[in-house]
């Protein structure tokens, strides 16, 4: 050996600096402690120990850090509970089902999950909520599964509202009208549904839905087809938080920003800055803040309501809190755009 | 054997009386001993939350799909060789299998034994690639990872969701408060512990991992097993697509994505070595264990993702190259 | 006559316990071609290492076109000072154009520090005019020769502005034609003022070209001569007289039944291969015979014996075991057979390194140990039977083979082929890299165990090993066997006419 290391030195070392790493990262923990019941609601600090967890796939996207995040520690400040975020940093969902049922394991007092997957979501949340962990689905729902409720836009009234300011937007003008988004999707076909209700009963031709894959690149391709395709387009409608800014650079390259009217679901920095220079003319936000500060609550109601409706509701299954929440949308526009950009 | 009489004694022979030699340091049973260390620390920081019965069973459900193809992978890296397209395998026989019980209505035994039909000729496929077209395992399987992906997502589209009860109702069951995924693994880790260690037949994989040309020469038919090897991963990788498609009820299209590279990981932190010829099945699941080990102590911990990534990629680097340092050879 | 170019006087160095230079003397002239002869290992190699800067002499002068005591301290000190080597394993890279392999690193560029093509390709077409060869520079040095091949080493030499080019072997893989075309290059360079080292086993070649001719003996100075002044006899005895190193075998013993035959073998050459081909070998061994294949390296021997033992394709030829033909296509057939084959190298071969001695005892014979139920006891009680006999030094079976001496390693390896009781053990190179008391305990073990029956064929490029141990003594050159010698009337000089020049058949 050039280089003599002693073993057991190395291991001391070691075992020392796995030793401190662990102490660093927390502090001893206190045993949970019942909640509901025995406590007096209103004393702030009688739930401190309640901990609620957001968990998803992607966990770190942008959308997430910039509006869930923020009203999800909100919540718990008000509350006065700890708030917590779980979840694989990519779109992997065997790492999503093991976040969801270890944080389960860990008994929490509530978990707001995030429905990447429909199906394979199912068996974990009904494991938790067998387990006696409240679950609501928050953003996107699992219906198949035992979650208590789910948080989130009504997709069919987000398609309504679009084709609202679509038709407001035309001024009466009538004509042929695109649709871009994640056409397989089911909350985009729920939109697609909202919106014709509206349009067709104003007098305009949806055409059918084309595939943007939620992708700018692929919403700016597809859109400049459509231009290309369709020179007597009245108007263009996106659905993925993608699609606005595709169809934005794709208007603004064919010379036609103010002579189509295009409007897009979100209302991001850069959807909201097309909308200012007049190439889209309408954004329709999702209020995301709510999908964790609503989830939070609702969690904290479901354990502490004072109302009844039974007896003992917990035995007759009946929980205190409503099924669905349409978190709603808001709609920007040129008139009131100087509200929603940070930096005029 | 035949009798030869002691050579002329020109040498003097070490007769003088052997120091008692410590068992040579393996990887093995140092990250046995480092997961029992964390074990404890844990214990004594989170009594409720770490130390509890169903968070050491969240722990197990889920280290299952990554355990299944570390066992593969292991006998791979054994004899020299890896293979990256596991992970997209298991991914593709998901939803081949998914598929023809849901979509084409096949009986779901029917479906399971097509399935894994299929990523056995897949495995052998990249073994006679490798073996006897001669072309780099990396490049090989790299390139049938992206080709599997792409199968899986043709028929699959996103996946195949809501896979019937009759199917479902296997990898959800629970034995003895241990769910069968779990159990799958136990099964398969025992049977390849027993060819790997006690096999005359797979032992031929420690001398071609060790060295190729001498095995070939000690008269090892290196191709063949080779071929077998990848054809074995294969079967192994469609198999834990199966197992876990049918723990989610769900066949999804990237299930597999970045598992091969978990299981590889997993692997060598269990002793196995790049340039092959080490490792043992227990090696495997120690190192399965200890990964998943220490993903739950991070969130256990509350711990952000990020950190989380920084975290297990720094413990990935020390923890081989203290064991590199331990057994450093006289240059 | 005019001062030597280049004067080395009394050159000495030590490797170790192997003293490989005593006192060796060499000038050479410009333009004028210089011969150096040995055998294997005599020298010859470490004498170039230390021209090309590889090695530094321990003792000795070396002085340069006039300057005294020159330090060739590295490759570079030995390329600016004009000294370059045509090697004999090519150092060209073969996907790149021949222009690019010519000025490798050192590439004109142009006023902007890019590579200056036209001017790359103006100067190499004009070297490739120099040394005969008619092909574009662009073109990849892979679609060249390896005689072509060698002709862009030598433009590459000339582009340094050698004064002194230093040939190893380099007809080793050429063809007569090419032969010719390689002496006549080398006669424009001496016609150029340029000096030469030729080194070649071939001595007919030497009295060929050569205008004088150094002869080494295990590392010493036996002298320099004028060609036209010395006889091949004469030049034979130099390179190998000396007294028998190793006691010869006691000789009367009785052979038993012919057990390998092979006849009329021609193997197939591998892609890409620069090899010596094997042409229509035919021979027997017998049952407790010691049968010795002499010759220079690269004549053929471990081809022929990877050839018998299935690990190299064969065109044509059949092998008989105890008279009966037996299909071989691989290894495993071989040793099912009864053929064992120790190879040359046995690091890269031989030896499994980071596994036990036990684990490689068992390598060939895995079978033995149980099929269901591998008993790694078993094992390593079969191997501590070799360990003891063999005198294996360690400290037990478990012990990994790297952690031993170079003879403890050759012993575990033959511990591995005696456990499969071969019919026929070919050994190549047995105690190469290995000390003086490892030798004797393996040259005893082999003529042991031909005693015991089994028929020992020795690959040796040792001529006195060859000597003390073959009860007969086959010499190969170049694919073909040239000659064969009952073991107690070949003399080295014999031999080695047999191993270096064309005799008529």
């Amino acid at each position: 050996m050039t280089k003599k290391v002693n073993r057991r030195q190395a291991i001391r070392a070691g075992a020392l600096a796995g030793a401190g790493a662990g102490l660093a990262l927390a502090g001893c923990e206190k045993a949970p402690q019942q909640t509901g019941e025995s406590r007096q609601p209103g004393e702030r600090s009688s739930f401190a120990n309640e901990e609620y967890v957001w968990v998803s796939a992607n966990s770190n996207l942008p959308l997430f850090t910039a509006h869930d995040h923020p009203a999800l520690r909100l919540a718990g400040e008000e509350l006065g509970v700890k708030v917590q975020i779980a979840g694989p940093n990519s779109i992997d969902i065997p790492g999503l089902v093991a976040a969801i049922e270890q944080t389960a394991a860990r008994k929490p007092a509530g978990m707001m999950v995030v429905g990447w997957d429909p199906s394979a979501l199912v068996p974990p949340i009904n494991h938790a909520v067998e387990n006696g962990v409240p679950v609501v689905c928050v953003d996107a729902d699992v219906p198949a599964s035992k979650r208590l409720a789910f948080i989130g836009t009504d997709w069919y009234d987000l398609g309504i509202r679009q084709a609202e300011a679509m038709v407001k937007g035309l001024a009466g003008k009538r004509g042929k009208i695109a649709l871009l988004g994640l056409i397989e999707q089911t909350i985009d076909q729920q939109a697609f549904a909202g919106f014709r209700s509206v349009a067709e009963k104003a007098g305009l031709t949806v055409l059918e839905p084309q595939q943007d894959k939620g992708n700018q690149a692929e919403a700016a391709r597809v859109a400049a087809a459509i231009l290309q395709a369709h020179p007597d387009l009245a108007g263009m409608a996106g659905f993925d938080s993608e699609s606005g800014p595709g169809m934005g650079q794709a208007i603004r390259e064919a010379g036609k920003a103010g002579k189509i009217i295009a409007t897009c679901v979100d209302a991001e920095e850069q959807h909201l800055r097309l909308v200012r220079d007049g190439v889209l003319t309408a954004a329709v936000g999702q209020k995301r803040e709510l999908f964790t500060y609503v989830g939070v609550k609702a969690l904290f109601e479901a354990l502490h309501s004072k109302v009844r409706f039974t007896s003992d509701d917990k035995a007759a299954g009946v929980i205190p809190i409503p099924v669905n929440y349409n978190t709603g949308t808001y709609t920007v526009t040129r008139e009131n755009i100087a509200l929603f950009l940070k930096s005029a | 054997m035949p009798e030869v009489a002691p050579a002329p004694a020109t040498l003097p022979v070490d007769t003088a009386p052997r120091k008692l030699r410590l068992p040579a340091f393996s990887r093995e049973i140092g990250l046995a001993a480092l997961t029992l260390l964390i074990i404890l620390l844990f214990s004594i920081l989170y009594p409720y939350t770490f130390k509890s019965a169903a968070n050491f069973n969240a722990i197990l459900r889920n280290l299952a799909f990554e355990g299944i193809l570390a066992i593969g992978m292991m006998l791979m890296l054994v004899g020299g060789v890896f293979d990256l397209s596991v992970g997209a395998m298991a991914s593709m026989i998901g939803v081949i299998t998914g598929w023809l019980m849901k979509n084409a209505g096949w009986p779901v035994p029917l479906a399971i034994v097509t399935g894994l039909l299929v990523a056995a000729a897949g495995g052998f496929l990249n073994g006679f690639i490798v073996a006897k077209v001669r072309v780099n395992a990396l490049i090989t399987t790299l390139g049938t990872m992206g080709v599997f992906q792409g199968v899986a997502l043709l028929i699959g589209g996103p996946g195949i969701t809501f896979l019937p009860e009759s199917f479902t109702r296997f990898g959800q069951a629970e034995v003895g408060g241990i769910q069968a995924p779990v159990l799958v693994m136990l099964a398969l880790a025992i049977i390849a512990q027993y060819c790997l260690a006690h096999t005359r037949f797979f032992r031929q994989y420690y001398y071609i991992g060790s060295n190729p040309k001498a095995a070939h020469l000690s008269g090892i038919s290196v191709e063949r097993l080779q071929m077998l090897s990848f054809t074995i991963m294969g079967t192994i990788a469609g198999l834990a697509g199966i197992v876990y498609a049918s723990r989610i009820a769900t066949a999804t299209s990237t299930v597999g994505v970045g598992a091969e590279l978990q299981a590889i990981t997993a692997v060598i932190l269990g002793g196995a070595s790049l340039t092959g010829g080490k490792g043992t099945i227990w090696g495997a699941l120690i190192g399965v264990f200890f990964m998943a080990l220490m993903k739950n102590v991070l969130i256990i911990s509350r711990v952000s993702s990020e950190w989380q990534g920084i975290i297990l990629g720094a413990v990935l680097v020390l923890a081989v190259a203290v064991d590199s340092i331990m057994n450093r050879k006289k240059a | 006559m005019s001062a030597p170019l280049l004067a080395m006087h009394d050159i000495r160095k030590r490797f170790g316990g192997v003293q490989a230079l005593n006192g060796v003397n060499l000038e050479v002239r410009s333009g004028e071609v210089h011969a150096l002869v040995g055998e294997n290992g005599a020298g010859k190699s470490t004498l170039m290492h230390i021209l090309a800067g590889v090695h530094q002499p321990d003792e000795g002068s070396i002085s340069w076109d006039g300057k005294q005591h020159v330090v060739i301290a590295n490759e570079h000190a030995a390329q600016r000072l004009g000294i370059a080597i045509v090697f004999q394993e090519r150092s060209l890279f073969s996907s790149l154009s021949v222009a690019e392999n010519i000025f490798a690193g050192r590439q004109p560029v142009s006023r902007w520090g890019a590579i200056d093509r036209r001017a790359l390709r103006a100067n190499s077409a004009a070297l490739l005019r120099r040394v005969g060869l008619a092909c574009d520079p662009g073109t990849p040095l892979s679609e060249l020769s390896s005689a072509q091949q060698q002709m862009v080493e030598i433009a590459k030499a000339l582009s340094l502005d050698a004064k002194l080019i230093i040939f190893d072997e380099p007809t080793a893989a050429l063809t007569e034609t090419e032969t010719t075309a390689l002496f006549s290059v080398i006669a424009q360079l001496k016609a150029a003022d340029v000096a030469i080292i030729y080194i070649s086993h071939r001595l007919e070649e030497i009295f060929k070209i050569g205008d004088c001719v150094t002869v080494l003996k295990d590392g010493t100075w036996q002298g320099t001569f004028a060609v036209a002044q010395i006889t091949t006899d004469d030049l034979i005895n130099r390179m190998v007289g000396r007294a028998l190193s190793f006691a010869r075998a006691d000789g009367g013993a009785r052979y038993g039944p012919v057990v390998l035959e092979v006849r009329n073998l021609t193997d197939l050459s591998l892609e890409g291969e620069v090899r010596t081909r094997l042409r229509g070998i035919s021979f027997q061994a017998r049952k407790g015979e010691v049968l010795a294949l002499a010759g220079l390296c690269g004549a053929g021997r471990t081809e022929l014996a990877l050839a018998i033992f299935g690990a190299r394709p064969r065109e044509s030829g059949e092998i008989l075991i105890d008279g009966q033909v037996v299909d071989i296509d691989s290894p495993a057939d071989a040793i099912a057979a009864g053929i064992a084959y120790l190879p040359e190298d046995r690091k890269d071969a031989g030896l499994f390194l980071d596994m036990t001695i036990a684990q490689n005892v068992a390598a060939a014979r895995l079978k033995d140990f149980g099929s269901w139920w591998f008993s790694d006891a078993r094992g390593e009680a079969a191997a501590e039977e070799f360990r003891k006999q063999l005198r294996v030094t360690s400290h037990g079976v478990k012990q990994a083979v790297q952690t031993l001496s170079g003879g403890n390693q050759q012993k575990v390896v033959l511990a591995k082929w005696l456990l499969i009781q071969p019919t026929v053990l070919i050994v190549d190179e047995p105690t190469r890299g290995i000390d003086v008391g490892a030798k004797a305990e393996v040259h005893a073990l082999l003529r042991q165990l031909a005693r015991k029956g089994t028929a020992v064929i020795v690959i040796s490029s040792e001529l006195p090993e060859v000597l003390a141990l073959a009860d007969r003594i086959l010499v190969m050159r170049e694919g073909r066997i040239t000659g064969e010698f009952k073991g107690e009337d070949a003399t080295e000089e014999a031999i080695m006419r047999y191993a270096s020049l064309h005799v008529p058949a």
